[in-house]
């Protein structure tokens, strides 16, 4: 078992969340690990599938990073390998495939989420937080983020007693960021969980309409609650 | 080389094989000929012998003695003879020493060796003769000599002989040179064939500008290698445009970070340098996704995510992800539905070719112009209209524009990796629809013709 990074030993580590990285280019596993211990989580490095099903009998984590292409066991059927043996750790899967299709084959064999190499670190981190981070219980009739509710039955949304008229997708779009309130969310997350679509628009398009949700949301004179996270995406934030 | 060397083997082979047919069939005709000249001759000196046997036979004793001797022993050349014997065998009169032995008194001709009697002596000949028993007993033969037949064969014989050898070799020499000609076309083809796996791609087969097979294989030939050269110049293109395309941002890159790595003063300048940098290599990186995943769509490989798709829906959700964008840019936008089709399709793959579609529209537009996305009924087949107020594609660039890399404006102006387009394409070609783009008078549209779902 290669262990490139071990945890740091700190008192609250039995706090911190664990994530598995299971990846064989050794500098890029490296540079993601040293990125995710910087932001408050435990990382550890193995190269192998083999190795790494050994790991997730031994000890418990939080979150698995896995490559889809591995020296001895690749990571699809890594992941199908454990569903089976009924270890649901989320799974998040990188591949350097860019085809759609074998995106959907890593979502199929279990995986809770796909991302293509090359990707941007907080890409990455965000949809990290997104697969750690439960979003709200979705038997939940409304959803409240600071001033802001909304009413999941009604469809409708208010701030400090202003009625917010939203058009379907704005309504979507809405929901989808209070349910992960003070999270990053990504434009390829929005557009592929808001949209279901699972290409890159070039153009500026969630931008857009986040900006007209914007609009719609923090009128003059109000704290703004969404926010533009440069080079991520957005985040709904309780003002104050 | 081994090509040379069977093709000779079988221009040899045929040029053989032609001969050896040509010379059989020159053999029976001249053994025709021979066979009838001989028989012929010989039924005709049968005739005449039977006749004269006859005429002879049936005269009275005096009289054939007077004709035998004055007929017969006037003939100089000695060809015919008669002569009668006794019913002992004792010669009465004519030119035979004795009845020539083995030769049946049956009146018919038979071939005999008969021993001739003249005023030089008796010899030996070969004869064809006839015998009969008289009515008085005597022996009466009438003959002829088989020599000058016999030399008339010989004759024959010899004529064709010299006759066929000449033929033969007329043959052989016209196969021989014939086969030639073909070994040296196809060591002029395959010397070609060398130079152009030399890599000279522009070498074309030799044609003797017939109608034959080997033109006609090389004409076939040449239209390939046309098309080969047509094909490597395009991907030899566009490898140069994709080089060039990712050096550009890449060398931009350079200069920044090392204009950085001199001057950066503050963390926050390097922080600026740093992000722009990442910019460079997204946009680099843009490029080499959309190449990777036109040459997968261009593979064909990607039927899996086919399903229903409803046109109106698709449009449906098109316009509502793209109108914020043109109310952004002050662009009118309208959405015209015809009656809805369901279509065999890839949901993903059509979004992203409508968005691609629509994202050049938007930037071809002029200000406070418009753009329509459109599903029309035309004869019978579903067509998805995305039109501009724009001056559209020139008509000469339309069909490059589609292939990767090519922007119509060479300035480059708009933004874009420019594979948009290609792209779509790409798309299009996988779900067997087709691609069209034409002028609207004012205005330009490009058209995607879908088969319906049913087809």
């Amino acid at each position: 078992m290669m262990v490139l990074s071990a945890c740091r030993v700190e008192p609250d580590i039995l706090s911190r969340q664990h994530i598995l990285l299971v990846e064989d280019d050794a500098d890029l596993a490296q540079t993601v690990a040293s990125e995710l211990q910087d932001r408050g989580y435990a990382a550890s490095h193995l190269a192998d599938g083999q190795d790494a099903i050994a790991a997730v009998h031994e000890s418990d984590y939080d979150l698995l990073i896995v490559d889809r292409l591995l020296p001895s066991l690749d990571g699809i059927s890594l992941i199908r390998q454990m569903r089976l043996e009924s270890i649901h750790i989320p799974v998040l899967v990188l591949s350097a495939l860019s085809a759609v299709d074998d995106k959907v084959r890593g979502l199929k064999a279990g995986g809770d989420d796909y991302l293509t190499k090359p990707f941007a670190l907080d890409e990455l981190l965000a949809r990290v937080e997104a697969l750690l981070r439960r979003p709200r219980d979705a038997r939940e009739t409304m959803l409240r983020v600071g001033e802001l509710r909304m009413d999941l039955i009604d469809r409708t949304v208010q701030r400090r007693g202003r009625t917010i008229d939203l058009l379907p997708r704005e309504f979507k779009l809405l929901e989808y960021l209070m349910r992960r309130p003070g999270q990053v969310v990504t434009r390829a997350m929005l557009f592929e969980d808001v949209w279901n679509y699972r290409f890159a628009p070039h153009t500026n398009l969630v931008d857009v309409h986040i900006g007209k949700l914007r609009r719609k949301v923090d009128s003059q004179g109000e704290p703004p609650m969404i926010h533009s996270v440069v080079g991520s995406g957005f985040v709904l934030r309780a003002p104050g | 080389m081994r090509l040379a060397e069977l093709s000779r083997a079988h221009a040899f082979r045929t040029a053989a094989i032609v001969c050896a047919a040509f010379g059989a069939v020159t053999l029976l005709l001249f053994g025709f000929i021979y066979w009838q000249t001989a028989w012929m001759d010989m039924e005709r000196i049968d005739r005449r012998l039977i006749n004269e046997f006859t005429i002879l036979s049936r005269e009275t004793p005096a009289a054939l003695q007077a004709d035998i001797t004055t007929h017969y022993g006037a003939d100089l050349p000695r060809q015919v003879f008669a002569a009668a014997f006794a019913p002992d065998g004792m010669r009465i009169v004519g030119g035979l020493q004795s009845p020539p032995p083995g030769l049946a008194p049956d009146r018919t001709p038979h071939e005999a060796e008969a021993l001739r009697l003249d005023e030089r002596g008796t010899t030996l000949e070969r004869v064809r003769a006839v015998a009969g028993r008289l009515a008085d007993g005597k022996l009466l033969v009438v003959g002829r000599s088989e020599e000058d037949l016999d030399k008339l064969r010989a004759l024959v014989v010899r004529a064709l002989a010299l006759g066929l050898l000449p033929a033969l070799a007329a043959a052989l020499g016209i196969g021989l040179f014939a086969s030639q000609r073909t070994i040296a076309r196809v060591r002029r083809v395959n010397q070609a064939i060398s130079r152009i796996m030399q890599g000279h791609l522009s070498e074309r087969l030799p044609s003797a500008g017939g109608i034959d097979e080997l033109d006609q294989l090389a004409g076939s030939v040449n239209t390939m290698l046309a098309e080969i050269e047509r094909l490597l110049a395009e991907v030899k293109g566009v490898g140069d445009n994709i080089a060039h395309d990712l050096r550009t941002p890449l060398a931009r890159l350079r200069v920044r970070l090392e204009h950085a790595r001199g001057r950066a003063s503050s963390l926050t300048e390097l922080d600026s340098v740093l992000g722009r940098a990442i910019e460079d290599l997204d946009q680099t990186l843009a490029i080499i996704t959309a190449l990777l995943r036109i040459g997968e769509l261009e593979a064909g490989r990607r039927q899996s995510g086919f399903g229903n798709v409803s046109l109106a829906s698709l449009l449906h959700e098109a316009a509502d992800l793209v109108a914020p964008l043109m109310e952004q840019r002050g662009l009118q936008f309208q959405l015209t539905l015809s009656p809805d089709v369901d279509i065999l399709g890839d949901r993903d793959l059509l979004m992203e070719a409508l968005v691609n579609l629509l994202d050049n529209a938007l930037k071809f537009a002029p200000e406070h112009g418009s753009v329509g996305l459109a599903l029309l009924q035309e004869n019978g087949r579903a067509v998805i209209r995305i039109a501009d107020s724009g001056a559209g594609v020139p008509a000469r660039d339309r069909k490059a524009v589609l292939d990767r890399f090519y922007r119509a404006d060479p300035s480059r102006h708009i933004q874009g990796v420019g594979l948009g387009l290609s792209l779509v394409a790409a798309i299009v070609r996988l779900h067997g629809f087709a691609l069209a783009m034409h002028d609207l008078n004012p205005g330009f549209a490009v058209d995607i013709t879908c088969s319906s779902g049913g087809e």
